[in-house]
């Protein structure tokens, strides 16, 4: 190849490469302000508190977000303790060379990549249906719980392994057993990286859909729920129930849910974001 | 004349099929500084990491022989590693204390042994100076431990060992890690320390191990070649190749 | 003594704290066991009353209709047609982007690229359908005027900025992996960029990339809001993307909402398509699992 071309070559692959990155850039810019735009006259604190209504400007997404908030909470306390558990075991209990144990690891990997709608028939035959909770905030917590599992053990493991061994070392050699290593030393080393994770994980919840479609939450909910086994309606499944009417109103009606979901989302990213910035200055270097 | 609190009786260590230590036989006396000197990679560390069991934790290692502790072998069945440990303290080469206060980092290891403490202000106060570490943290001792200098990371590692009012310290290369003038505050601390608690310590430092040991072991591949007063060994060893080494031969 | 009866009780705290751990750890297992064992036995009924092949091989998809047909490959073809427009778009420019990020961009452009590559993969799937439905079948209908409003350009489009993150994402990472000392002797003897990335570090990494695709065709399968709101709820074997399709997932969703009693032959084909989908996003994850947890680099 003749030098020229080959500095040619060179040049536009440069160029390119730089110019797909910035556009992806382009198209979360677009993305966002399409929404804004189409999402902002419907934006307003009546929005916030009303019920949803068949008459678009009065429709508002209380339920939604109240929904959503049972769900969040239920889904937490279920993961949380199951998911950290399973990551100290695998971490810090485990003999990682065992056949057993790496089986493990890959079926875990697997529920991670697991679609989330599999999940939902899992929720809709085993929660719904077998254990009869029916179509309640516990079935699509459970459900829900299940879906974001493997994420928590994940992120968990990480957060464990990036403690340095040599603070364990440091606890076995003063005589402790490991379980005091692990609760005395290891978890609160490692609870910032462990609290982002979750805190990211729990922010997937808030915008999942199809699963709780399928363990039935419902697409009109004009009642807030006052308990566990009570129906239901999140926010991602009110704006799924707007964004399908023909109506160009709904249509910014959901814009406006998707602008509030986003919001929220926004929070909770960047809470974790300041965790993770705080507790940096503990690590040991 | 002191007596032996630990004694190796023909203790050799495998690591698979490698043997890092072979057939040593000697013995620690209490309230004594006992250094084991050697060049790199001759099996101090390992052999030192067999006396508290801190050798349990790594895969693949077999160890031969019995290791006397209180004339007690610690390596029967029937004895718990972590109460060895609650009574071996042991003091690493690069500074770890734990990521939490200055105090915390002293009392945990008391609390979780379910030591009978009166008061964990005062043992706090007394690990540190003995350790020469109080006057520097007195007024911070609910800070983080890990906003020290190298030198007082490693003193307050010496005085969490302390306050588990241990019969045996042992060091792995304390000052390795640390700089000169740490260094030598490290060295006069195992000298007053002696007094009280009984001190192994590897060091591939030889003039440290003349400084500060009371009696002192050569290593050379896993073999202990000479053991005797430091004096001795560094003025007129018995050993050609204890000679070597000191005089700088090799290693 | 009394340290000794102590040290007994914490051993035995630590045994009951090992076996309760072990007991989550378990659990694990028996979640993927019950969606086989789901999937299943509510299909069961389902392939004992149509043939496995009429299934598989079928090409008209009709549970709901009058006359009845259940041959799958329209939902599959509709998937697959999604899937392919999304690597399609997505590949090339993830690995664009992977390039840019490891050899390219200085650690303040990193810094910003990569949180920005972080929401877009945070943005729920919700949100890219709607964006699909609202402003990209528009946007498509001035190109071609005949788009339908549902089609599966617009899901594919969307699917594919949504696996984007994940391709550039995992790529950074094997490339990444490749040490420095590869590319010095390449720009030694006198090469360009382009180049030792495209002949010495895409080459080296070719497993890792290999892996990223296959992990990111298992997620682009598994994907269901984004392609029910944009690709739609028609059945129907087409390569034209311009055509309205119905995914696996998109009917899977679409029997759910509707008033299908349970139990019934309609019911079961959601079991049904799950088995399939099941059986093709867990064989791609295996592969690509398997593929990224082994050493990075073999003879090194």
């Amino acid at each position: 190849m003749k030098s020229s071309k080959r500095q040619i070559m060179n040049s536009a692959f440069a160029i390119s490469c730089k110019a797909v990155t910035w556009m992806s850039l382009v198209i979360l810019a677009v993305l966002l302000f399409h929404i804004f735009k189409q999402g902002y006259e419907f934006l307003s604190f009546d929005f916030l508190q009303n019920l949803p209504s068949r008459k678009a400007h009065k429709a508002g997404i209380k339920t939604a977000l109240v929904g959503t908030l049972w769900v969040v909470s239920l889904t937490a306390c279920f993961a949380i303790p199951f998911g950290v558990a399973t990551a100290i075991y695998l971490q810090e209990y485990a003999n990682k060379k065992s056949l057993f144990i790496r089986f493990i690891k890959i079926n875990i990997a697997n529920l991670a990549g697991m679609p989330s709608i599999i999940y939902g028939l899992l929720g809709l035959t085993l929660f719904v249906r077998y254990f009869g909770f029916d179509r309640s905030i516990l079935a699509g917590s459970l459900t829900l719980a299940l879906l974001v599992l493997p994420v928590i053990i994940i992120t968990s493991i990480e957060a464990i392994k990036a403690v340095p061994g040599s603070i364990r070392y440091a606890a076995f050699a003063m005589g402790a057993r490991r379980y005091q290593v692990v609760l005395g030393q290891v978890l609160p080393a490692a609870l910032p990286g462990i609290m982002t994770g979750i805190i990211l994980s729990i922010s997937r919840v808030i915008g999942e859909t199809a699963p709780l479609l399928i363990v039935g939450a419902m697409s009109y909910v004009a009642f807030l729920p006052e308990n566990a086994m009570d129906m239901f309606t999140v926010l991602p499944v009110q704006i799924y129930n707007w964004a399908g009417r023909p109506s160009e109103d709904f249509h910014s009606l959901a814009a406006a849910g998707i602008i509030v979901l986003l919001g929220v989302l926004f929070s909770m990213n960047f809470i974790a974001v300041i965790i993770r910035k705080k507790f940096q200055r503990y690590k040991s270097e | 004349m002191n007596k032996n609190i630990i004694e190796l009786k023909k203790v050799s260590i495998f690591y698979g099929e490698n043997r890092a230590v072979n057939n040593v036989s000697m013995h620690v006396q209490e309230k004594k500084v006992t250094a084991v000197i050697g060049p790199s990679g001759c099996g101090k560390s390992t052999l030192l990491r067999s006396l508290n069991r801190m050798n349990d934790f790594v895969d693949g290692l077999r160890i031969e022989g019995d290791v006397l502790y209180h004339n007690k072998n610690i390596y029967r069945k029937s004895v718990d590693a972590a109460l060895i440990r609650s009574q071996i303290g042991m003091v690493f080469q690069k500074p770890n204390p734990f990521p939490k206060s200055i105090y915390k980092n002293i009392t945990w290891g008391p609390k979780i042994n379910n030591h009978k403490i009166s008061s964990y202000d005062e043992l706090v106060e007394e690990s540190l100076k003995k350790a020469a570490l109080w006057e520097e943290v007195k007024d911070r001792l609910h800070e983080s431990a890990l906003a020290l200098s190298g030198g007082q990371q490693q003193r307050l590692c010496i005085a969490r060992a302390i306050a588990m009012s241990p019969d045996v310290i042992l060091m792995d290369e304390p000052c390795s890690a640390l700089d000169p003038k740490s260094t030598l505050r490290v060295e006069e601390l195992i000298k007053e320390l002696s007094e009280n608690y009984t001190i192994v310590i590897v060091t591939h430092n030889m003039q440290q191990a003349a400084r500060v040991s009371d009696k002192t072991a050569f290593f050379y591949e896993g073999e202990l070649i000479e053991y005797d007063i430091t004096d001795k060994i560094f003025t007129n060893p018995k050993n050609k190749q204890t000679e070597d080494y000191i005089t700088g031969r090799f290693g | 003594m009394a340290k000794k009866r102590l040290s007994q009780k914490t051993k035995r705290i630590d045994l009951i704290f090992k076996l309760s751990l072990f007991v989550f750890v378990v659990s694990t297992l028996v979640i993927t066991a019950s969606v086989i064992a789901i999937l299943l036995h509510e299909s069961s009924d389902f392939f004992n009353t149509v043939p496995l092949q009429d299934f598989l091989f079928g090409t008209r998809w009709a549970p709901l209709l009058e006359p009845q047909s259940f041959g799958v490959l329209p939902l599959v073809s509709g998937t697959l047609l999604i899937v392919f427009g999304a690597i399609l778009f997505a590949l090339p420019t993830g690995l664009l982007v992977a390039t840019y990020l490891s050899e390219y961009a200085s650690d303040r452009t990193r810094n910003i690229i990569k949180p920005i590559l972080e929401i877009l993969a945070g943005i729920p799937t919700i949100v890219y359908g709607f964006f699909a439905l609202t402003f990209i079948t528009p946007m498509l209908r001035l190109v071609f005027p005949e788009i339908q409003i549902f089609n599966a350009l617009s899901g594919a489009i969307v699917v594919g900025i949504m696996i984007l993150p994940m391709i550039a994402s995992l790529c950074d990472d094997g490339f990444r992996a490749i040490p420095r000392s590869l590319r010095e002797g390449a720009y030694g003897l006198g090469a360009n960029t382009f180049e030792v990335i495209s002949q010495i570090v895409i080459p080296s990494s070719a497993s890792r990339i290999g892996a990223a695709i296959v992990l990111a065709v298992s997620r682009a399968i598994g994907e269901t809001m984004a392609v029910t709101l944009a690709a739609g709820a028609t059945p129907n074997m087409t390569i034209n993307p311009l055509e309205s399709i119905q995914t696996m997932t998109a009917y899977i969703v679409q029997v759910s909402l509707g008033d299908t009693p349970a139990g019934g032959i309609e019911y079961q084909t959601c079991y049904a398509v799950g088995i399939l989908l099941f059986a093709m996003t867990f064989m791609m994850n295996i592969l690509g699992n398997v593929v990224l947890s082994r050493p990075k680099l073999e003879g090194m």
